[in-house]
């Protein structure tokens, strides 16, 4: 009995061995032919579909969280690996500045470029340049003054004598965004013998006026008619002389005493034309209006400026896209530390602003102390 | 120096390419097998980066020796400020000009609230955007490092847009007002300058403007005098030449003799009759050159000058050398503006690539050639000209690069550099990745 149980056992695991034999020649055989991973990957991609579905049906409306799972699954499932995977790349030598990788960048900071340079098995140094092209925006403002029924006409009449054009009823903006910045970077590989991961830290030098908005050339014509305007108007408001003796003029003669003081109540009557902006709230709770200032060069400006060197913190995974390893792509994802709040000086507090285009990282830049980055990263390695 | 080595290169590169084909540098050099290239059956993606800008294309094989590129290239906006002067009245020293400006300068300053200066700044983007269709043919059996290209780039002609810089706008303001001011008191000696009516204010009776006006063509005397034959009066009187504008913007002279392109008329609005001519200067032969005059009486009886042909269909209207005078527009605006002729831009060009991966997959080009685009392009200023019969400002279009000379410099290094562009010239470097 127990020599017969002997037998069939012996039996069995002879048939096993077999079994495994074959098991570990198929293995040879698959990965030889480099497919092993799609046979072991199996499991894997069976595991994040599920994980997508569950995660869809569950957060389909809230697709923000969905996303940010997503990727978390992805990076995951992505982190338990090994040197055979396909997406594994390659350990560099034990040194520093070995190999140079270069690489094109496409993301929220802009197009740019990086060369990349080993720091031992730990880490990697990043040294490029990025550029973002130009963004505009357009918006206007009305042109306010009290009664523009009764007076708008007049106003009209006094520019076309005074500046050479009729004014129009709004003022155009044209705002230009722009960065460009010098970038060094540390990739840190914190998973030992996986350089797939990677922790960044690093700093963007560059760009100071990341916004610059200032009137249309031909708004500048409503611009000079308002200051003049408003200039001549706060003579009569003070009851200062006006000189006009460049237009022959004598202003000491009394018809010309009996026009000017004519045109002065008119102007009073008529009162201020301004520029609305916006409103602010002042520390008494009172809620007035904030007009728009022209400088001394008669344009309507508006800047936002940051610092000039922008520390960077992020995260990024990356994978070959070759069989020989040298060329990868990679997304990278952090965000720039403005080093303290954008500086808006025009909207600064501001509520119900009048311009319905002026983009919101302009019109409330002081609640956004962070600039975010993703960016996709092709790299190629050189030598 | 540099065309011989171009030119060296190439020839460089189609000597060794049959030879390397076969030599040691075979492994490397060679691209993807040849035999599995039929029609549409691989796809490559590309970046590209050369004259005409950042690009991208994507590839497939026709046949064997045929490859269609098709994509786009993209030049960003380079950013260019010229720069002009302020001409005050015409054919006068700069420091007269200086003076006089200065002191109405300083006069204005207490009205309008700030000093115009005499100068203008431009701001001036140029940028280009092609679609681009393109055939690789590659000459040589076997061998798909060299090519030869034909095809074609389609895009935007008008290239370079430049206007009046918001910062230099208030020097546009203050002379487009005085010019204003000035045209009032030169179409009409006695009445008022001042809208005063329009503003709602009744002026004194008995006020004359006679003084102020006088004052204003002050502005606009050239220097010059002329003998105008008065019909009306049967004598002929002495008067100054008064310019056009009285503040302009100077930008060269003008390198041949403009002729009018139609009849050109000036402040015709006003129901004219009584025309008669009035001698504007002398020809080359010392001839008297007249032109239309048409005016209305005053209740005096006596002729008010309004308006009337300036220049007849085919006359000559700029001599070779005269001053090119912009002078602000209806919005206190100059323009400057670059045009190509050809929407569709037949493309020819050589290159040359290497795969730079071990699978060779990705490799890396570089292409030369020349993209026609219908000759020279054009850099237009408009040249303000009067009015036509309906009383519409009428502009004369001069391109800087064939009717103008000495520019300022700030203009000149363009249209020179777009003055050695009959073709524009491709080089491009390309990095392609197969994708399948």
């Amino acid at each position: 009995m127990s020599k017969g149980c002997e037998l069939l056992s012996k039996g069995l695991k002879h048939k096993f061995k077999g079994l495994e034999h074959k098991i570990s020649r198929g293995k040879k055989y698959f990965s030889s032919r480099g497919k092993l991973f799609f046979v072991k990957d199996k499991i894997n991609k069976n595991a994040i579909f599920f994980f997508l579905l569950y995660f869809f049906r569950t957060f389909a409306p809230q697709m923000k969280r969905f996303i940010i799972l997503t990727i978390f699954c992805t990076f995951a499932s992505l982190l338990k690996t090994s040197a055979e995977k396909w997406y594994s790349l390659e350990q560099p030598n034990n040194g520093y500045f070995n190999h140079v990788d270069g690489a094109f960048t496409a993301g929220t900071t802009g197009l740019g470029f990086d060369l990349a340079f080993p720091l031992k098995n730990w880490g990697r140094l990043r040294v490029g340049g990025v550029w973002r092209p130009r963004g505009k925006y357009s918006d206007t403002y009305a042109v306010h003054m009290d009664n523009p029924e009764a007076y708008w006409g007049q106003f009209s009449a006094f520019a076309s004598t005074f500046v050479g054009v009729k004014p129009e009823k709004y003022i155009e903006m044209e705002g230009k965004s722009s960065m460009n910045h010098f970038k060094m970077l540390i990739d840190i590989f914190p998973i030992k013998n996986h350089r797939n991961f990677h922790v960044t830290v690093g700093f963007f030098w560059g760009t100071h006026d990341y916004v610059t908005a200032t009137n249309t050339p031909i708004s500048s014509n409503t611009i000079a008619a308002i200051k003049t305007y408003n200039t001549i108007r706060q003579k009569a408001l003070n009851n200062e002389d006006i000189d006009l003796s460049f237009i022959g003029i004598n202003m000491q003669s009394e018809d010309a005493q009996e026009i000017k003081q004519k045109l002065y109540n008119k102007l009073i009557e008529m009162g201020e034309v301004s520029i609305p902006l916006g409103e602010k709230t002042d520390e008494n709770g009172l809620t007035h209006v904030v007009n728009a200032t022209i400088n001394d060069k008669d344009v309507i400006e508006v800047k936002a400026t940051v610092n000039r060197f922008k520390p960077y913190i992020g995260a990024g995974y990356e994978i070959p896209i070759t069989k020989d390893k040298r060329t990868t792509i990679g997304v990278d994802a952090g965000i720039l530390i403005w080093g303290g709040k954008p500086k808006v000086k025009v909207f600064e507090g501001l509520s119900n602003v009048a311009g319905q285009n002026t983009p919101g990282y302009l019109r409330s830049a002081d609640k956004y102390p962070v600039y975010p980055e993703a960016s996709i990263r092709i790299s190629q390695r050189i030598w | 120096m540099v065309k011989k080595h171009i030119i060296s290169l190439i020839s460089c590169m189609l000597l060794t390419t049959p030879t390397m084909a076969e030599g040691k540098f075979h492994r490397f050099l060679t691209t993807q097998s040849v035999s599995d290239r039929k029609w549409f059956n691989h796809i490559d993606v590309a970046g590209t980066i050369g004259t005409s800008g950042l690009g991208f294309d994507i590839a497939f094989p026709m046949s064997e020796w045929a490859q269609l590129r098709i994509g786009g290239a993209w030049m960003p906006y380079l950013h260019f400020d010229p720069s002009f002067g302020i001409e005050v009245a015409e054919n006068l020293p700069k420091d007269i000009q200086g003076s006089k400006f200065n002191k109405i300068a300083d006069e204005m300053q207490s009205i309008l609230g700030t000093r115009p200066e005499l100068n203008v700044k431009m701001e001036g983007d140029a940028s280009m955007s092609n679609f681009k269709c393109l055939v690789d043919i590659f000459p040589i059996k076997k061998n798909r490092n060299f090519h030869v290209t034909v095809g074609f780039y389609y895009g935007n002609t008008d290239f370079i847009t430049a206007a009046v810089s918001p910062y230099s706008m208030r020097n546009m303001t203050a002379i487009g007002a005085l010019n204003s001011l000035y045209k009032k008191a030169l179409s009409d000696k006695t009445a008022s300058v001042i809208d005063a009516e329009g503003m709602g204010i009744t002026i004194p009776e008995g006020v004359s403007f006679e003084n102020t006006n006088k004052k204003l063509r002050e502005w606009g005397e050239t220097g010059k005098t002329v003998k105008n034959r008065d019909d009306l009066y049967g004598k002929e009187v002495e008067n100054k030449l008064h310019s056009e504008n009285a503040f302009s913007v100077a930008i060269g002279h003008y390198s041949h003799n403009i002729v009018a392109k139609e009849d050109i008329y000036y402040d015709y609005s006003a129901e004219l009759d009584n025309p008669y001519n009035e001698q504007i200067g002398t020809d080359n032969q010392g001839n008297p050159v007249y032109r239309e005059v048409r005016y209305q009486l005053d209740e005096n009886g006596r002729p008010i000058v309004k308006g009337g042909i300036r220049y007849h269909k085919g006359e000559l209207m700029h001599k070779s050398g005269d001053p090119i005078r912009m002078a602000p527009d209806e919005n206190n605006q100059i323009s400057v503006s670059g045009r190509g002729w050809w929407k569709f831009k037949p493309y020819i060009g050589v290159g040359y690539s290497v795969p730079i991966t071990k699978d060779k997959r990705t490799t890396l080009g570089i292409d030369a050639g020349i993209t026609i685009w219908g000759g020279t392009p054009a850099i237009d200023v408009k040249v303000p000209l009067g009015q036509d019969a309906a009383g519409n400002a009428v502009y004369n279009t001069i391109n800087l690069v064939k009717d103008a000379k000495s520019m300022p410099n700030s203009v000149d290094k363009y249209v020179k550099l777009v003055k050695l562009l009959p073709v524009m010239p491709e080089i491009s470097i390309r990095i392609a990745q197969r994708l399948w």
